[in-house]
């Protein structure tokens, strides 16, 4: 019930390779032809020389985890079920991080920052795949 | 001093709940405290600003029957009113307006709607579209776990503990207990803080800012109008305003806005940290003191933790900080910027009673108006008494 309130993105034409990728179980971030910076959220410019001159990068599905969070309180009904969950920001590649949750986590204690973690696809909805990351095996 | 335009009227609303106001009464009634706090009338104010979300400044300038020449609708966060003050300063400079009105008024608190801390707006609204927003609204990315996100990574960058975050809450009530108007005047200690509920970790309850309802208004005048106002004027000195944000994921966590803004109005106003005799500084949780008051640079990057020890935050300390008990304990409607520089101008006219800053003579007002492991802006403003 409350699964089906949770807010889920809009997948526009801008960033839909970046959605569609995740489908297919891929990590797309888009690179600059120009310049070749990379970085995240996808948007049709480059965010460091506004080129429009974009190219999707693949990149391995793992990251370090830069910082996070136990949220306890859920101030929004779709998660009143999950409490407590974690957000994180991860480190995707150089320089380049993005928010997400971390999944499978038996203990918040063994949460450090640094740590490596690996991608989890997470199918919320037909349509709809998220990135999220769990601790690192082994 | 140089005479320079000034605050002549301030007014803080004393109400902390009232279910039977709107926030246009909030308004109304600040702004004609405020009109007669400055010894003026309706018919001399015309300036106007107000946070302007669709159109807000035509609705009050409506409702209040002004007629202004200038206005200002600059709505970035809870530090827009300090950029209302700095712009309004301008506007006076430039001829553009005598005297401005600046008021607030919310009822979030009587309306459960604890403004900031549910998820962003409905991502589906049409007029909301932000293909941003859907990079961490679906991961439950509330307020405070993009705030707690930042204490987390200054804790494992400098050492930075609970108990030095919490230190900031209990100076806060330390100084809510002793103004009345207070939403929470029972002082509390390092330990309640850590005890107190956590929300997203590392921020326990006690760090979070309170929601009240509640309203305000300030006047600003030309140097001209403010020579025959009721109450010595408080000059506006000068200011900065900056913005931080996810940088296309190159954001670091700690660089925060007041990084850029809190030199910058330094520089603009040619003083100094050490010239400061009180800060004002938009307390949404410890944690934005923390990072503010380093950004501004009263302490090196890292050293706040340290820095807000001892008392040196607390009235009769070397730096007073949020000495009307902040958003921490007094009252957080949802915006705090005009409270930061109401409290500064009772300060700065020696008027504040049992809480007044021995000799102040200079304030510094922070805000901070978004998200701050996301995209926020920081309005460093700095007040002077004659």
């Amino acid at each position: 019930m409350a699964a089906a309130l949770k807010l889920m993105p809009i997948q526009s034409p801008e960033s839909m390779p970046y959605w569609e990728g995740l489908r297919a179980r891929k990590i797309l971030i888009p690179e600059c032809k120009d310049c070749g910076h990379t970085f995240f959220y996808p948007r049709t410019q480059c965010t460091k020389c506004l080129s429009p001159n974009l190219d999707w990068k693949e990149v391995p599905p793992k990251a370090k985890l830069w910082s996070w969070t136990v949220v306890h309180q859920a101030f929004h009904e779709g998660w009143a079920d999950e409490v407590p969950f974690v957000i994180a920001l991860v480190e995707i590649l150089p320089g380049v991080r993005m928010m997400t949750n971390i999944v499978d986590c038996a203990s918040f204690d063994k949460l450090k920052i640094g740590m490596d973690v690996e991608a989890v696809f997470d199918d919320v909805r037909e349509t709809v795949t998220l990135l999220k990351f769990r601790p690192a095996a082994g | 001093m140089p005479e320079l335009p000034a605050i002549v009227g301030a007014y803080e609303h004393p109400l902390r709940k009232a279910p039977d106001y709107t926030p246009l009464r909030f308004i109304g009634e600040s702004a004609a405290a405020a009109i007669a706090d400055a010894g003026l009338t309706p018919a001399d104010v015309d300036g106007l600003a107000f946070v302007g979300e669709p159109m807000g400044v035509n609705y009050i300038s409506e409702y209040l029957n002004l007629h202004p020449r200038w206005y200002d609708g600059t709505a970035i966060g809870g530090s827009s009113y300090l950029s209302h003050i700095m712009h309004a300063s301008d506007a006076i400079k430039a001829g553009k307006a005598r005297v401005v009105l600046i008021a607030y008024g919310s009822t979030s608190r009587s309306m459960a709607t604890a403004l900031g801390s549910t998820p962003r707006p409905q991502i589906e609204d049409p007029a909301m579209v932000s293909n941003m927003d859907s990079f961490d609204t679906p991961y439950g990315t509330i307020l405070a776990a993009t705030y707690a996100l930042v204490a987390q990574r200054h804790m494992h960058e400098f050492g930075t503990t609970h108990e030095q975050l919490a230190e900031i809450a209990v100076a806060a009530r330390a100084h809510a207990s002793i103004n009345p108007l207070a939403r929470f005047r029972d002082p509390i200690t390092v330990a309640d803080v850590i005890a107190s509920r956590p929300i997203a970790a590392p921020l326990h309850m006690l760090d979070c800012c309170v929601i009240t309802d509640g309203g305000g208004a300030i006047v600003v005048a030309s140097p001209e109008v403010a020579r025959n106002c009721r109450h010595k004027p408080v000059r506006i000195l000068g200011g900065s305003e900056a913005g931080a944000h996810g940088q296309g994921g190159h954001r670091r966590l700690l660089d925060v806005a007041a990084n850029q803004s809190g030199p910058a109005a330094f520089a603009a106003t040619g003083l100094k940290t050490s010239d400061v005799d009180l800060c004002m500084i938009y307390d949404s949780f410890t944690i934005t003191v923390l990072t503010t008051l380093e950004g501004l640079g009263f302490c090196k990057p890292g050293e706040g933790g340290a820095f807000v020890q001892n008392g040196r935050i607390r009235l009769g300390g070397e730096l007073p900080v949020n000495i009307d008990g902040g958003a921490l304990s007094n009252t957080h409607p949802g915006r705090r910027g005009l409270f930061l520089a109401i409290e500064s101008t009772h300060q700065l006219r020696g008027n504040a009673g049992v809480r007044q800053v021995k000799d102040a003579k200079i304030a510094l007002c922070h805000g901070t108006g978004g998200y701050l492991s996301g995209r926020h802006s920081g309005v460093t403003l700095l007040l002077g008494a004659d």
